[in-house]
């Protein structure tokens, strides 16, 4: 079990973390939603060890990023380098001497092209199966679902569904309310920088009603259309 | 448009004060550095203005980029769009006719300005989507990347040693080797994104000596061949051309160093006059390596805990 506690983090004045705590269970899904700006981001880059925070982290290996695979919303990519060479580098990064991408290539992606010019979903793509080739224990997919085809959809839920089987954790963050009913475990509301609320499966459809309700109101009628 | 340009003079004031120099210092450095280097090439090289006019031409190249390209069209119509780059290639390839000139090179001078404008007005190919075959595709990123980026460098370093055995030049020959050796120490010139480091299941130590070890494997592929025909066709110079084959494997463990000693920024104008220091007057080496070693196991610690 991976256990958060009291994981805060400030941008000088502005505090986007503020005591976060939360235990990850192997073998789980867990859904963090919440406006842009409300800090999952922010979050996903403190548990991953790309930012420094305050409070704990404990985990069953440490350090916890050397078993980590992090997707970024838009993941970047060195220039010149094809699909097949990312592959290879992640490979690297953890020691392992994979290079047979071609057979498992699951999105059908062209390795021998050039990664910087992809398309929004097949970069996305590259970059979510560059940390499965990885074997990690903890997977953190910020928007997954965001810009991808409606095919690779299912095969990412297909891959989360297999993740959970083999008791990964797995930390997803999406603004498609459905995909993570979908494959969440339980979903965490995320409001300034606190988990406001923990839902279970039995309760997603009313978390759902509340965030529409919260979050769209009456707003879109203050805008002057036509 | 003047908007435009008033933005791209502040970019590169912020670039400088970046790199912790005044901007106003920053510029009379650049100045002096353009004057100082163009003076050193017309010294040294033969047929210096061809080098002068491809080296040039190469600058004006990098504004045309299609990326770059695309986002101006984008940005602005399709006149101003137009002026916008015939200002910029012209602003970019100026100083370089102007030394031309100054040179007596005329000709030169005005073919670098029409090529300039030229290339302002031909879209410039997208080259890649052609995905260039490297011979280090095993060993990802910086020598793949680097070898598509530079290919050029080692195709002229091949022509020059070919060149230097045929007029029995040995100043030439070895000058091939030193510009592949440059060549691959620009392949580590500039910090990656954060993540490409992230990654690494490592700690600073070892991952800088992973890093070193690669960049060995792939300068022994490209120099040592190189080496081996500048010192079996001049075997009474054996000793200049070994060291200078050595030196550059102490030269590219440096610059490795150097840029994680500054990881995730780019090499502060002082680190990377010690860097340059180093390269002039190799004994210093001795004392860089390890300094610049410990400032880059600094600096990676919050990323490789």
């Amino acid at each position: 079990m991976i256990r958060l506690h009291e994981i805060s983090k400030a941008y000088g004045n502005h505090q986007v973390l503020d005591g976060i705590n939360l235990d990850l269970s192997p073998g789980h899904v867990y859904g963090i939603v919440g406006e842009n700006g409300a800090g999952k981001t922010t979050l996903f880059r403190c548990i991953a060890g790309l930012e420094p925070c305050q409070g704990t982290i404990q985990a069953p290996t440490q350090p916890l990023k050397d078993h980590t695979g992090f997707l970024p919303t838009n993941p970047e990519y060195l220039s010149r380098i094809t699909g097949w060479e990312y592959l290879k580098l992640m490979s690297i990064a953890r020691d392992l001497r994979e290079d047979d991408f071609a057979a498992q290539n699951v999105f059908d992606l062209p390795l021998d092209q050039y990664a910087q010019t992809y398309s929004t979903g097949m970069k996305k793509k590259l970059a979510l199966m560059g940390i499965l080739l990885q074997k990690n224990d903890l997977f953190i997919l910020d928007e997954p679902f965001n810009g991808v085809d409606i095919h690779s959809n299912m095969i990412i839920q297909d891959l989360i569904r297999k993740l959970r089987s083999l008791k990964k954790i797995i930390l997803i963050s999406s603004h498609i309310f459905a995909t993570l009913q979908e494959s969440c475990d339980s979903i965490h509301l995320l409001q300034a920088g606190k988990i406001a609320k923990s839902v279970l499966p039995e309760d997603f459809g009313v978390l759902e009603e509340q965030m529409k309700t919260f979050v769209v109101g009456d707003r879109i009628n203050r805008i002057r259309l036509g | 448009m003047t908007f435009y340009f008033k933005l791209q003079f502040l970019r590169l004031k912020r670039l400088l004060a970046e790199s912790g120099l005044p901007p106003a210092i920053g510029m009379i450095l650049l100045v002096i550095g353009f004057v100082v280097g163009s003076m050193y090439l017309f010294y040294k090289v033969d047929f210096a203005s061809w080098a002068y006019l491809a080296i040039a031409l190469f600058a004006v190249a990098q504004a045309g980029n299609k990326s770059r390209t695309d986002q101006l069209l984008l940005l602005f119509p399709r006149k101003m769009y137009w002026n916008i780059r015939i200002r910029e290639n012209l602003f970019i390839a100026l100083p370089f006719a102007l030394f031309l000139v100054a040179q007596v090179h005329y000709l030169t001078a005005a073919g670098l300005l029409a090529l300039a404008l030229s290339l302002a007005i031909v879209p410039f190919p997208n080259l890649l989507r052609f995905t260039f075959p490297t011979p280090f595709k095993w060993i990802p990123f910086e020598l793949p990347a680097g070898f598509r980026k530079s290919w050029w460098i080692f195709a002229v370093a091949v022509f020059l040693l070919v060149k230097g055995i045929q007029v029995n030049n040995f100043g030439l020959s070895l000058a091939a080797l030193v510009l592949s050796q440059l060549a691959m120490m620009s392949f580590y010139a500039l910090p990656e994104m954060i993540y490409y480091v992230w990654i690494y299941a490592r700690r600073p130590g070892p991952f800088l000596f992973h890093k070193i070890r690669l960049a060995w494997l792939g300068l022994s592929l490209i120099t040592v061949p190189l080496g081996l025909v500048v010192i079996f066709s001049f075997p009474e110079q054996l000793a200049v051309s070994a060291a200078i084959l050595i030196l550059g494997y102490l030269f590219v463990a440096t610059m490795i160093l150097a840029k994680y000693s500054a990881f995730p920024r780019e090499m502060s104008v002082p680190q990377a006059l010690l860097f340059g220091l180093s390269v002039w007057f190799p004994p210093m080496l001795l004392i860089m390596l390890p300094v610049f070693y410990q400032q880059a196991v600094r600096q990676l610690n919050a990323i490789l805990p």
